[in-house]
């Protein structure tokens, strides 16, 4: 066969092969389920709730507040429930009102919550259990864009304590992770602590915690989850509870058993008498007697008791005395003298690490942010706020 | 050579160029246009029960037995659902929640805002239902739709495959009166009164089966089988017509197996379904009269006749001669003293009880009573002091009495009737006595 007769041959194959691969169907540019209404249903029971957030949350921050539980969107490693609808309402307006508009308000760029905030936040009614650990999930967020928030359904609307322990503390937690995802901390929080251990924060001590310079024992599970604790618990908390989480960091503390069985901890240094303080262990009698106990220290804590504290009294001196014995307190040792570290100058550092990271990356003030926050807390009135899903406008 | 190679050449391209990527259509339609018109029939099939569903639905894992519950879907993505039940509500409640068809794998039913009368079952918190933490009863609240007609929809749970099943409500009955209707079923099914009914397989094997209505479960022991080697505890829910049992029960050899029963309330049977044989039916009465466990009462309602007379009597007599108000009569058998007792009640402090000992013949379910005079003190004192108890112990001694019962399989209530004049008979309450 000639040369240039082959060629023909593959010339033509060529074009016949190429036309039948090309042959494809054209898109139809109509919907194949007809014609589709987006319109909200008027109808509907959750009409008014929908038609809110579509106002407040879809339209505003372009964010989607999953109500309604969707169990492809969970964890299938846990057994879950759905959010009852009030709670899933109630916590909606009250995120809306402590954090999103918080958030907006402060940041610097007008569309902060629209470019770096969640797009989904998916809500579930009970706790995320792990049975193995004890503990629970109280949030998740997942690359950048979806936030999960657990236990709705034992949100007390009236408990200013219980909203920020549980919820939150939780959403500003998550929400940084989402924040330091997208512009990453400073290296230089890396160097701060060194004791993070990731199985073992749901045995950690919360006084301990805070002597290490960590502001929970979830903290200590890792470098980022210590970031956002930091975030979280300094916007939520009132000054009355840091004050006291600042005077615990600056001791150092030891976790017994009490009588009861609950793990407590103790001020190793305080002594209400000399007396007391000759009895610590010498004579063989293990009743000791402290100044300061602090109690429900175990695992992620929200609230703690700390007795005697109210009672100390600090002299110009740096001693102590006892507010209704008057009696001197006897102090042994100082912050950093048994674990080596100075707690509260720690946390101080790494919230100084977190306002500079905030005004720098964010241009928000950290400190404004936690006043607004703040304010809020104190004039949460759910009924006005409910209100506005009632009252509102077609 | 040079011919014919051409056309070769270009029929092996025509050939390779009619191996398109075309494929046959097996459907009409899309998956996705078929699914949008099967959940769209759902829908439909479920708001357009008149009166709403009832429902029987099992908890995984829960050592009770299941529940039942009704539900009224509405087309405003709303569902009222009622429910009656052992574990968190003993008195009819109904709450209204949201529900949903959504497209998971396939259509899948979600109730998908919480409810505490219905996921009460599927909560992990084991501070709320029990069970283990992180599991609770292990229910489910989102099924799978089965099959789905307008007389019945079958769903399975997503998490843990357990099957339930929804019926259309009776037109003319409320979603409270349909748990009525349960309670009703219930007490003509099985007691916990009773020590035991009997079933009988299909292959003849038989065994007892002791009913604990209070956690709605059967425990099952072969004929003869040691109580603590050869029990089997069935969890069982009630369904409109009878019971389900959890799993299917296979006995002790595997040789048959049922699930599913039928109540006949006209000829008092409760059958198998699954095998059309298999049943229930209740042990014999005077073995029931004479169990430890059972203390038979009877108050002034529930007698006939000459008894009636008698009882007013006693309640006269007593209360002229002791100031005591006089509450009822009973019958118990006492194992060890091989004895049967009359027992009656009054609520003064001070003499609260009284006995009256006799021994019994039977003659299939003819009994004769032999009281004798002994008893304890106020017992003896009574017979001595009250005439009328004197009379009604003597009308016992004189005549010989037959035990029947209106069902076959469960003699909660059974009469003691005078051969000589079926008008004279008592109606007894079986109430369990703990030994």
């Amino acid at each position: 066969m000639k040369f240039s007769k082959l060629l023909y041959i593959l010339g033509a194959s060529a074009m016949i092969l190429g036309s039948a691969a090309c042959s494809e169907e054209k898109l139809d540019p109509n919907s194949i389920f007809g014609d589709v209404n987006d319109e909200l249903n008027k109808d509907a029971y959750t009409y008014k709730f929908d038609k809110w957030l579509e106002r407040e949350y879809r339209l505003k921050y372009n964010l989607d507040f999953r109500y309604r539980m969707e169990d492809v969107g969970s964890n299938l490693d846990y057994n879950l429930v759905p959010a009852s609808y009030q709670d899933a309402l109630d916590l909606a307006i009250l995120s809306k009102y402590l954090w999103f508009d918080v958030y907006a308000k402060m940041a610097g760029d007008p569309e902060f919550l629209q470019k770096y905030g969640p797009r989904i936040i998916h809500v579930i009614g009970s706790p995320a259990f792990n049975p193995t650990f004890g503990t629970m999930v109280l949030g998740t967020a997942e690359g950048g864009i979806k936030i999960t928030l657990y236990r709705v359904n034992y949100l007390d609307p009236t408990s200013p304590e219980q909203l920020n322990n549980y919820y939150f503390k939780t959403m500003h937690h998550e929400f940084g992770h989402i924040l330091h995802q997208q512009k990453f901390y400073p290296n230089e929080f890396r160097l701060v602590s060194k004791d993070y251990e990731a199985d073992t924060w749901q045995d950690k001590n919360f006084a301990q915690s805070l002597s290490m310079g960590h502001f929970s024992p979830y903290s200590t599970s890792g470098i980022s989850e210590d970031w956002v604790e930091c975030i979280a618990n300094y916007i939520v908390r009132s000054d009355e509870w840091l004050e006291k989480a600042y005077w615990i960091a600056e001791h150092d503390w030891y976790e017994e058993d009490a009588s009861s069985g609950k793990k407590i901890s103790h001020a190793y240094y305080y002594y209400k008498t000399d007396a007391d303080q000759r009895n610590d262990g010498v004579d063989g009698n293990n009743t000791k007697t402290y100044f300061v106990t602090i109690d429900g220290s175990k695992g992620d804590t929200e609230d703690f008791n700390i007795e005697g504290y109210n009672e100390l009294i600090v002299n110009d001196d740096g001693t102590y005395t006892h507010s209704s014995s008057r009696r001197p307190a006897y102090r042994v040792g100082g912050d950093g003298e048994l674990d080596g570290v100075k707690g509260h100058e720690i946390l101080e550092h790494k919230l100084n690490m977190v306002r500079t990271w905030f005004k720098d990356k964010w241009d928000i003030d950290f400190d404004g942010l936690r006043a607004e926050v703040q304010e809020r807390q104190k004039h949460i009135d759910i009924d006005a706020l409910r209100a506005q899903i009632e009252n509102i406008e077609e | 050579m040079k011919s014919y190679i051409y056309p070769l050449a270009i029929s092996l391209v025509i050939s390779a160029a009619s191996c398109s990527r075309e494929e046959e259509n097996i459907w009409e339609d899309s998956a996705a246009v078929r699914t949008e018109k099967v959940v769209k029939e759902q829908f439909e099939t479920l708001c357009g029960a008149p009166n709403g569903w009832s429902m029987y639905y099992f908890a995984a894992e829960s050592e009770k037995g299941g529940v039942n519950f009704t539900l009224n879907f509405n087309e405003n993505g709303s569902v009222a659902i009622g429910t009656k039940n052992i574990y968190n509500s003993p008195v009819f409640a109904e709450e209204t929640s949201l529900w949903e068809i959504i497209t998971d794998n396939g259509p899948v039913l979600t109730f998908n805002s919480y409810n505490n009368l219905f996921h009460f079952f599927s909560d992990p918190d084991d501070g709320i239902a029990g069970g283990s933490k992180g599991v609770g009863l292990g229910g489910d609240y989102e099924f799978m739709i089965m099959s789905y007609c307008p007389d019945s929809i079958v769903l399975k749970g997503k998490k843990t495959g357990v099957y339930c099943k929804m019926f259309p409500l009776e037109a003319d009955i409320t979603p409270e009166e349909y748990f009525t209707k349960l309670d009703e079923l219930q007490a003509s099914i099985g007691s916990s009164d009773l020590p035991y009914a009997w079933f009988e397989a299909e292959n003849g094997e038989r065994y007892t089966a002791a009913f604990k209505t209070e956690d709605r479960t059967i425990t099952f022991m072969i004929e003869g089988g040691d109580p603590k080697l050869d029990e089997h505890i069935v969890r069982y829910v009630l369904t409109n017509t009878g019971i389900r049992l959890f799993e299917p029960f296979e006995g002790d050899n595997e040789a048959f197996s049922v699930q599913n029963f039928e109540y006949n309330a006209e000829a008092t049977t409760l059958t198998c379904i699954d095998d059309g044989k298999s049943k229930f039916y209740s042990e014999d009465l005077t073995v029931l009269f004479f169990a430890p466990t059972v203390k038979w009462d009877f108050k002034q309602a529930s007698v006939s006749g000459v008894f009636a007379q008698y009882y007013q009597d006693v309640v006269a007599q007593c209360k002229a001669q002791f100031s005591q108000n006089f509450q009822g009569f009973a019958f118990r058998y006492e194992a060890k003293t091989a004895k049967a007792t009359a027992l009656w009640f009054q609520d003064g402090a001070k003499y609260p009880n009284a006995y009256l000992y006799c021994t019994i013949e039977t003659n299939g379910n003819d009994v004769k009573f032999n009281f004798d005079g002994t008893g304890d003190s106020t017992g003896r004192g009574h017979l001595s002091n009250v005439a009328a108890i004197s009379d009604l112990v003597d009308f016992f001694n004189n005549h010989t009495f037959e035990l029947q019962c209106d069902s076959k399989i469960c003699a909660k209530y059974m009469r003691l009737v005078n051969k000589s004049n079926p008008e004279d008979y008592i109606i007894l309450d079986a109430n369990y006595v703990k030994l």
